[in-house]
């Protein structure tokens, strides 16, 4: 009976919780799926004479060439960006990090300044310094790192170029804090430890801060890859997916078929496609490499 | 001890169930009101009785107005969506605060700062809370009224009332021989150029080549013409001087003609003068915030293509320097470039889409129609010539406005300021009807992917056309266009009465 009266107990100290997942989380999704299965559209949305047509956007969705350049854009931005943003906030953490650096909070109040302006206004200010040829960047930074100037109507691999170095700019301080909150949890007796049998710095970074930070890692890993799969002002901002839908991802493409063409259906169709591969790789990037074995 | 524990337990659990039962009554009263639906009723109210009388005199410059009040009526709150321009507002706010002063007993809240499009009003509209009224372009409150978004102001204006207004704008606000929007300006783009670097305006694309060859020499821009950042509203006029049109007609069902060699020589005729010329300026954003406009105001380009809606900026910039004509004509065709007349305007959402409940939709219905109309009257249309250079749509406002263009001025600067919009205005004689039915909306997109992917070198010209044209097809056809079934225009449940003594 007392088993019982706990286990209700219990229930109850969930329900809280619950409501609020099923009104902000499970609601949105449940909404979507069941849009996406019909042709809701502008024309019949107000009237709500749009009916059920089972599987039909999934297909119409599928069949259409576009979905594999959606798929490798997709690729090519999430890895595109994640990979440099997470070694350049690791390598300015491991800076940071060092005993005897001095001025340490000014550099990393320095560093953490792009996140101090809101991300919709740093992409518009990104845009204007990327304009072709009078831009800052193409007028002043490039050509004095003696590099190649970027127009991104003119070619796709500088469309790339200019989306992911923003995005970089972006969102390195990030992962420079967290990885730097990391850092600082390792305990310095490890390494004065390894001193004293006399390892070298690369060995301590791979043999006691890799491993230390091993949780932070994946956790950074998994929930950055999710977030940057479905990041949407970048691309829609600065190249609106072009030049054609070069640089076109899901979600960017979702957005326009709902608030350009108004095809919801459709739209919510990509969006139920873009999050269940989003799920598949997540589970299989758990599954195979075990990152969450330290966190769960 | 245990009974201490227990009474914790208690009041957290007492807590909980508080929280759960205010959380699933909040989240079950925001489903409720997200799903509502309104039920319609008929009623008749003859609730006013104010009679206005206006009396318009084109030639001059004043207006009379009457306004007789028998009863005092409801106060009734109007919500507007206001799409204006900065300048557009300083003539709107005089133009509403005659209104509050001339109807006390309604009451206007404003929205600057509304945007233009379908999709800010379409997920208010579902949520029962779209404003009242909305200024809006022709193109897309053509598609919102397709919706049944919007009023038909046929029903409750007559055809007389229409004939005050330009025919094409009155065009370009009729679905299936409906009006549900009342025009307050029209607008297109015209030639704007640099009299520093151009003494007269090019009448061919040819002389447009050479002048701009001309330019170049100097380090100027000859034009600065961004037609990889297109969606297709400028180079409408292009496609258009080159023979082509964006719909045709078959077996009584409009479809998609972008695949033509109409586009094939437009596209090509821009990519020559951008890369093989290197006369054009491949801008990345248009207007005057954008490159282009900076590059204008700058004496960096000497052609630009853009509407009277930036002309301040440009005049304030390069002052007497600054000209305007028509778009050329096209050397290889003949044809003009005849760039859309559009037109913004003033509509009412429905009693549907903006959840004004039954008891209180005449009133506001009437309020409504009062205040579009005074936004559309002659001194306030006037007032948005005056102030921000807007194209009048009501005749007399725009017969009054050439007046007053050509009446001699010993202002040097209002002379020049003239004899541009003079330029602006001789555009209209070369214009094409902007498309306002709901099968346009699938057209920018459709184009942009197409364009810029030509323009970046990805695809040639016939690829572009014939892309863009599949892309526009399929999205007819997902959206259920490309189906025998015929548009139905929105449907008014309801007629409130109305004074009909105001016409």
């Amino acid at each position: 009976m007392s088993s019982a009266r706990d286990k209700l107990e219990g229930f109850i100290y969930f329900l809280p919780l619950f409501a609020a997942v099923l009104f902000l989380f499970l609601y949105p999704l449940l909404y979507s799926t069941y849009v996406s299965f019909t042709n809701m559209n502008l024309m019949n949305f107000f009237r709500h004479t749009y009916r059920f047509v089972g599987a039909f956007n999934y297909v119409l969705a599928l069949r259409q060439h576009y979905i594999s350049t959606l798929l490798i854009n997709e690729v090519i931005w999430t890895l595109g960006s994640l990979i440099p943003m997470m070694a350049l906030g690791f390598a300015l953490a491991l800076i940071l990090n060092q005993r005897d650096l001095r001025g340490k909070s000014f550099f990393y109040a320095i560093l953490i300044l792009p996140w101090a302006f809101p991300g919709f206004i740093s992409l518009l200010v990104w845009q204007g310094m990327w304009v072709y040829p009078y831009g800052f960047m193409n007028r002043y930074v490039l050509p004095f790192l003696h590099m190649p100037t970027i127009n991104a109507l003119q070619s796709v691999g500088d469309a790339w170029a200019e989306l992911i170095i923003t995005n970089l700019w972006l969102s390195f301080p990030y992962y420079m804090t967290v990885f730097y909150s990391g850092l600082q949890s390792i305990p310095a007796e490890l390494y004065e430890i390894a001193d004293v049998d006399g390892a070298g710095a690369l060995t301590k970074f791979l043999r006691i801060t890799v491993p230390s930070l091993r949780k932070t890692i994946a956790f950074v890993f998994i929930t950055s890859f999710v977030f940057t799969w479905n990041n949407f002002y970048p691309i829609y901002v600065l190249t609106s997916g072009g030049p054609g839908i070069s640089t076109e991802t899901f979600i960017v493409y979702a957005y326009q078929q709902a608030f350009s063409y108004s095809n919801y259906g459709v739209a919510a169709a990509l969006s139920i496609i873009s999050t269940v591969i989003t799920i598949v790789l997540a589970v299989v990037v758990m599954k195979f490499t075990g990152v969450l074995e330290g966190i769960t | 001890m245990k009974s201490s524990r227990r009474s914790i337990s208690t009041v957290a659990l007492a807590t909980i169930i508080i929280v759960v039962v205010v959380v699933a009554a909040v989240g079950g009263y925001m489903a409720y009101v997200s799903t509502r639906h309104h039920v319609t009723t008929t009623t008749t109210s003859t609730l006013t009785t104010t009679t206005t009388t206006t009396t318009s005199v084109p030639v001059t410059t004043t207006i009379t107005t009457t306004t007789t009040t028998t009863t005092t009526p409801q106060v009734v709150t109007l919500t507007v969506a206001d799409s204006y321009s900065s300048s557009e507002n300083t003539a709107f706010n005089a133009s509403l605060a005659a209104f509050e002063q001339e109807y006390p007993w309604i009451h206007v809240e404003v929205e600057y700062g509304a945007g233009v499009g379908t999709s800010p009003y379409t997920s208010e509209a579902q949520a029962h809370d779209a404003p009242i009224i909305i200024r809006d372009s022709s193109d897309s409150a053509g598609a919102l009224f397709a919706a049944g978004i919007l009023v038909n102001l046929s029903q409750y204006l007559p055809p007389s009332y229409f004939s005050r207004f330009n025919p094409t704008a009155i065009q370009d606000w009729t679905l299936n021989g409906s009006v549900y929007g009342l025009p307050d300006n029209i607008n297109y783009i015209v030639m704007f150029y640099n009299k520093k670097f151009i003494t007269a305006p090019p009448n061919t694309t040819d002389q447009m080549i050479q002048m701009a060859e001309q330019v170049n020499k100097s380090g100027v821009w000859g034009i600065a013409y961004g037609a990889s950042d297109e969606w297709g509203y400028r180079f409408a006029a292009w496609f258009a001087g080159f023979g082509g049109q964006i719909f045709t007609t078959q077996n009584g069902m409009i479809v998609p003609a972008l695949n033509s060699s109409a586009m094939v020589n437009a596209l090509n005729f821009w990519y020559n003068l951008t890369y093989d010329l290197k006369v054009n300026y491949l801008a990345s954003s248009t207007g005057a915030g954008g490159v282009e406009g900076q590059l204008f105001m700058e004496n960096k380009a000497a052609i630009i293509f853009d509407g009277p809606w930036d002309l301040m900026p440009y005049f304030n910039a390069l002052g007497c320097n600054l000209g305007a004509a028509p778009l050329p004509v096209v050397s290889s065709t003949g044809l003009y470039a005849t760039p859309f007349i559009g037109s913004m305007g003033w509509s009412i959402t429905t009693e549907q889409a903006n959840g004004v409940p039954a008891s209180q939709w005449n009133a506001t219905l009437h309020a409504a129609l009062l205040f579009i109309e005074f936004m559309t009257n002659y001194s306030n249309e006037y007032g948005l010539f005056k102030y921000a250079g807007d194209i009048p749509a009501l005749n007399s406002a725009y017969s009054a406005a050439m007046q007053n263009l050509s009446a001699p001025t010993s202002n040097t600067t209002l002379a020049c300021l003239h004899q541009v919009i003079k330029g602006i205005l001789e555009q209209s004689q070369h214009g094409q009807k902007f498309p306002n039915i709901p099968q346009m909306s699938y057209y920018w997109n459709s184009f942009h992917q197409y364009a810029s992917e030509f323009f970046a070198g990805e695809i040639n010209a016939e690829q572009a056309a014939q892309g863009m044209e599949q892309a526009f097809i399929s999205a007819l056809q997902s959206a259920g266009y490309l189906s025998p079934v015929p548009i139905t225009p929105s449907e008014v449940l309801t007629v409130p009465e109305l004074p009909a003594s105001r016409y």
